[in-house]
């Protein structure tokens, strides 16, 4: 009996597939990963939280019209975990985030990284990149963000 | 320590204690874990269960936007943060850091699961369970769920669990790897048994408190 359960175990383990790029709620299954794009506005809030962050920005269309978009970012624990450069983002500021919208929801989407005001760039690497630079035993390093 | 480190100097222990093998290798169950991959399951789903998915709308629906931990294999299987087994001679504890999950098992092999206390005292949609080895693997049979669903991502998104779901999970540990296998039991909306199972790495990382927050930013204005 165990050692069938063991030849179940390992081909789960081997041969299917991973959730990597998943959290909570699926990212993959709410937000349209083909669809990325940027928005620009200004940050009007910035909630650092779990199971959930999310950063809200008035986004000033292209008729003068303000939008109101609300997007989610990664746990506060996993932000933190993954060293990801928190104390840079200043509501108030003006910022570039680029995103994967909602696929159901008019002004949401998921955050795949932000620019700041100075130019540079904060990203979240990613559960993978994490997963892998501890199977490494090195320091966690992006480029691009997997999640 | 590593892994192998950490297994020989279990096992000289039991050598030297005269304590039976089986109980060093159960001890390699112990540590913090955090997800190397996950299954895909193979679900044969009544029309109830089709229905239920059908239905199901994430942003709305996900009882993590509550604060609730969906389903244990939810909380077991979510990739993301770590979490710690640890054996005591009457239990075992498994302390999530998502939700702030906090297990306790009995290892009673004259108590039945209906009788077992909660899994997680403040969480009791997620049933009663009681623990057993055999050989090396620890099994825990759970009973007297919460209707819900049985997960929130991946290819379980959506999948709907009745009162009647039956869990029993199969915990084997190798080194520095811990396997875990799901089988999920609920005539109501499976035709048979189907598992889920994953595969978990060692890590010496801390299992954060997790405090959730009711999402102050919620979604329900534009829904």
């Amino acid at each position: 009996m165990l050692r069938a359960t063991n030849h179940i175990l390992l081909a789960g383990a081997l041969g299917l597939a991973t959730q990597a790029g998943l959290a909570h709620h699926s990212v993959s299954g709410n937000f349209d990963q083909d669809a990325r794009h940027d928005i620009t506005g200004t940050l009007t809030a910035f909630h650092l939280r779990n199971p959930h962050s999310h950063l809200e920005l008035d986004v000033v269309e292209e008729d003068g019209s303000v939008s109101r978009w609300l997007v989610e970012w990664g746990t506060r624990n996993d932000l933190i975990r993954r060293g990801v450069d928190l104390d840079r983002v200043k509501v108030g500021d003006e910022l570039t985030v680029t995103l994967v919208p909602s696929r159901r929801l008019e002004h949401v989407g998921y955050a795949r990284a932000l620019t700041l005001p100075d130019g540079s760039v904060i990203r979240d690497c990613g559960f993978r990149a994490f997963r892998e630079a501890l199977l490494e035993g090195r320091e966690l390093e992006c480029e691009e963000p997997d999640r | 320590m590593d892994g192998t480190g950490r297994r020989t100097g279990v096992f000289l222990a039991g050598f030297v204690l005269g304590l039976p093998l089986a109980w060093a290798e159960r001890a390699d169950l112990e540590g913090t874990w955090l997800q190397l991959s996950a299954g895909r399951p193979s679900a044969t789903l009544t029309p109830a269960a089709e229905e239920a998915i059908a239905d199901y709308v994430p942003l709305r629906d996900d009882p993590d936007l509550r604060c609730l931990p969906p389903s244990l294999t939810n909380v077991i299987g979510i990739p993301d943060p770590p979490w710690e087994l640890r054996l005591r001679d009457d239990r075992v504890e498994i302390d999530f850091e998502y939700m702030d999950v906090r297990r306790r098992v009995p290892l009673d092999p004259e108590l039945n699961v209906a009788d077992a206390p909660y899994t997680v005292e403040d969480h009791p949609h997620l049933g009663r369970s009681v623990g057993r080895f055999e050989g090396e693997a620890l099994v825990i049979d759970t009973v007297d769920v919460g209707q819900g669903y049985v997960d929130t991502r991946g290819p379980a998104e959506g999948f709907p669990q009745s009162p009647g779901m039956r869990y029993e999970e199969h915990y084997r540990a190798d080194g520095d790897r811990l396997y875990v296998e799901i089988i999920h039991t609920d005539p109501v909306y499976y035709v048979e048994p189907f598992s889920m199972s994953f595969e978990f790495l060692r890590v010496d990382l801390e299992v954060l408190e997790f405090d959730c927050q009711i999402d102050a930013a919620n979604y329900d204005d534009r829904l």
